[in-house]
């Protein structure tokens, strides 16, 4: 009887904090928020400027962002900071790499 | 659809199950020392030892059911080694190194009540100081690796947890063993079993 109630209590107990954390868990809308935008790089000595694209990605937009600690390790590259090339070079990994 | 595909529900299940392990296990100890210190009384003693052990194997399935949905888990790329294996995972291996030292000594003392006959009752309570390095091994785990428990979180949990453990292992150390009241050897209970 001590070995179910412990089961029951534990599966309980389980479901609850799965179900706050999804709770908590942002969805993160398909592919990740990046604003792309094309700026001028002028060019050496005088010369013809550059185009270049660049992606200005929000935070929280890498997997795991779910919860506010993974959120700050995800939104290492904020709003407002350009980052060139393919949001792929992110870490893919945002959850506790602080 | 498109909402539940995007719950990691393996990383939740994860989460949940490291942190409701990491509980019981918590529960467990602090068992183990009331009982020893004698704080918790001195008649249920049977009674709180069958429930140390309980937590202990209930906490061990939840550290299962933790590494088998971090194997499922399709951002942490963990395969068997990562959770079996101390430092061979590719994720900060040092912090989850800790937390697999800690089951497999979680997972020892579990056993080790089975083994009493055999190892001994002063050999059991040797063992049974791995108990201390396994939940200081298993809280260091939590607060570095923890996706929950950064910042004021990881505080409060440190609070909760080592605090009255600590009083109580002071407790332990400070205060002396109530020697066991002789009785009659017709009148001495039978020993509690597997114990």
């Amino acid at each position: 009887m001590r070995r179910i109630w412990a089961a029951v209590i534990t599966v309980w107990a389980t479901l609850a904090v799965v179900a706050a954390l999804a709770w908590s868990h942002q969805p993160v809308s398909g592919a990740p928020r990046a604003t792309p935008i094309t700026i001028l790089v002028p060019g050496k000595s005088g010369g013809a400027p550059h185009r270049m694209r660049v992606l200005l990605l929000s935070a929280g937009s890498p997997a795991h962002s779910a919860t506010h600690s993974s959120q700050t390790a995800g939104g290492s590259v904020t709003a407002g900071t350009a980052f060139v090339g393919s949001p792929s070079a992110l870490p893919h990994v945002a959850t506790g790499s602080s | 659809m498109s909402t539940l595909a995007a719950v990691p529900i393996a990383w939740l299940v994860a989460r949940a199950a490291g942190l409701v392990a990491l509980g019981l296990l918590t529960l467990s100890v602090w068992l183990g020392l009331g009982m020893s210190t004698r704080v918790l009384g001195p008649r249920r003693q049977k009674a709180l030892f069958a429930w140390h052990r309980t937590l202990i194997w209930t906490g061990l399935s939840m550290i299962a059911l933790h590494a088998i949905a971090l194997l499922f888990d399709p951002t942490i790329h963990f395969g068997l080694a990562a959770v079996l294996v101390p430092l061979a995972a590719p994720w900060h291996p040092a912090a989850v190194a800790a937390g697999v030292v800690a089951a497999w000594l979680a997972l020892m003392l579990a056993v080790s009540f089975r083994m009493r006959k055999w190892i001994g009752q002063r050999g059991w309570r040797r063992l049974h100081y791995a108990s201390f390095v396994a939940f200081v091994l298993s809280v260091g785990h939590a607060l570095t690796v923890g996706t929950d428990l950064h910042g004021v979180g990881g505080r409060i949990l440190a609070a909760v947890v080592l605090g009255p453990t600590l009083w109580l292992v002071l407790l332990r150390v400070l205060a002396p063993t109530p020697a066991p009241k002789r009785r009659p050897a017709a009148a001495l209970p039978s020993t509690p079993s597997g114990t």
